[in-house]
């Protein structure tokens, strides 16, 4: 039995009228970026595009002296005699494992309890914008090296970076559609977790916050939904008592 | 007098034909310049293009536009120590937290997705800047296109990574026209994929943030992380863009210690 015939297409129709149309609107709407014009301008003068931005803003900051950092360390050491930097490496390794999960699940919370209140509520914005675009983080690595190579100290607070070697590898994908990936089961790659905490701050008994335990208190940390310890209510993610996870800065991949 | 009637008409369709013809002109001669300012912004070595910027700041207004040479401020420090002298609670790691929560919720709002989280963080005052209007005007357009196309897709660019880089404290101005304003200088690194061929697009833009609070004021240690649940019911936010409590609609209490975003400028660096 035949097929019956094809219904004439009118989209087609509409499609060929909707061209002319806008093939007629098309000056014109070229013609309205004019106002905008100087803010383009403006725009292209601040900002650095593709390779220069790689270069210029997304590598790694070189490592200072390294006399400058141990003098930082040791100013550090003076003022806290419970500061041991191996544990504190632990520490920020066991931070990126729970920032890692985080990313893979699309879900920001278990990773509220190692980072600064702002850098948790980026991620938060960043995990949010994957899910609306359904975009989706897969992989596993692990860190292999961990050393300081930058720190600071005012009289307001102090602050080291780690450098994390690490290994695995990891992608980004939309659908089955790869957007990024980076393969380290060969060569490592770099990342930088900056961590900070007042100048007056000192290291906890219990270990503190990179350990899992709340500053104040010493108990297993329970972050509640106003940023406070499930048990004393102290403020745990300003940094005022502890190191938090400030800042991450990975290599261009 | 019907031959004289065509004529005319036929006139009319000349005219508006060379009409179409010179906007076209036009139009092509604006996107001909667009491509050669992106191709010399771009493409071109490092001292053209500092060429570039350099005529681009100097004949850019100061309210949009900060220039500079990367020097740092010797008021600052006595400024910042003043501060502390004043407010003993206030807490730089703190500020510069809420400094990057505000960098985050202008990226939001800038692509069209969410603005507002940056309602509640900004003065009235912003949204009269140039960069205010331009975000309104953003919000507008993506509402229109969303009523217009409900089922288009929302985007052809993803974003895959923001991260903001080398936050410094550039000017501490304490009690001029009754406000404290601290401007906070960061580069906000974009890394995206765009279609077709989904394509990486990574771009780095430098700004300064000021931010104001009314002078005079302290901060409270209690407020100064972002609340998740509703002071009054105690019920939980469902996102941080949320402006009232879903379960008893009282406005969200305001964060960053009372420090709220005035105005954003590009900054533009030369000689490098």
């Amino acid at each position: 039995m035949a097929e019956p015939a094809a219904e004439p297409a009118p989209r087609e129709q509409m499609g060929c009228l909707a061209g002319l149309w806008l093939m007629l609107k098309l000056p014109f709407m070229f013609l309205k970026t004019v106002p905008y014009f100087g803010a383009v301008l403006r725009h292209e003068a601040a900002t650095t595009t593709g390779e220069r931005a790689q270069i210029s803003f997304e590598e790694l900051t070189p490592p200072a002296d390294r006399a400058a950092c141990a003098a930082v360390l040791a100013e550090v050491r003076s003022h806290d005699a419970g500061f041991d930097l191996a544990a504190t490496a632990r520490g920020v390794v066991r931070a990126r494992q729970i920032v890692e999960q985080a990313r893979l699940s699309g879900d920001a919370s278990p990773a509220r309890q190692v980072m600064s209140d702002g850098l948790w509520q980026v991620l938060v914005m960043i995990l949010d914008n994957y899910a609306a675009q359904n975009v989706h983080r897969e992989g596993t690595s692990t860190v292999v090296e961990a050393k300081v190579v930058d720190g600071t100290r005012d009289s307001l607070a102090e602050q080291l970076r780690l450098r994390l070697a690490c290994r695995g590898q990891r992608c980004d994908t939309l659908g089955e559609q790869l957007l990024r990936r980076q393969d380290g089961e060969q060569e490592t790659w770099h990342e930088d977790w900056i961590i900070r905490r007042s100048a007056a701050a000192t290291t906890p008994d219990s270990g503190g916050l990179l350990s899992g335990r709340c500053p104040q208190c010493g108990a297993a940390l329970e972050v509640g939904p106003d940023g406070s310890c499930g048990y004393c209510n102290a403020l745990v993610l300003t940094g005022g008592q502890d190191w938090v996870v400030w800042s991450i800065e990975e290599e261009s991949w | 007098m019907v031959i004289r009637m065509l004529q005319d008409i036929r006139l009319g369709i000349g005219f508006a034909f060379l009409a179409y013809i010179v906007v076209w002109i036009l139009a092509i001669v604006i996107m001909v310049l667009l491509a050669a300012i992106l191709l010399i912004s771009r493409k071109s070595p490092d001292a053209v293009r500092d060429v570039f910027r350099q005529l681009v700041a100097s004949s850019s207004s100061r309210e949009l536009v900060h220039v500079t040479d990367r020097s740092g401020s010797p008021r600052m420090a006595v400024a910042l120590s003043k501060l502390r002298a004043f407010d003993p609670e206030f807490d730089m790691t703190a500020f510069l937290d809420g400094a990057r929560v505000a960098v985050g919720a202008y990226a939001m709002a800038q692509m069209g997705r969410d603005d507002r989280l940056l309602r509640r963080i900004t003065t009235p005052g912003f949204w009269q800047t140039f960069n205010g209007k331009m975000i309104n005007q953003l919000i507008i357009q993506r509402d229109e296109m969303a009523k217009k196309n409900p089922d288009r897709p929302r985007t052809t660019f993803v974003t895959l990574d923001v991260s903001w880089r080398q936050p410094v404290v550039q000017e501490v101005a304490l009690g001029q026209r009754g406000e404290d304003r601290i401007t906070v200088r960061l580069a906000s690194v974009f890394i995206g994929a765009r279609m077709p061929g989904w394509c990486r697009v990574d771009s780095a833009t430098e700004l300064d943030w000021d931010f104001v609070r009314p002078a005079g004021s302290r901060t409270d240690p209690g407020a100064v992380l972002q609340r998740r649940t509703c002071a009054k019911c105690g019920g939980p936010y469902r996102s941080e863009m949320d402006t009232v409590c879903g379960y008893c609609h009282t406005p969200r209490a305001d964060a960053q210690a009372g420090w709220r975003l005035d105005r954003n400028y590009l900054v533009v660096q030369t000689g490098r």
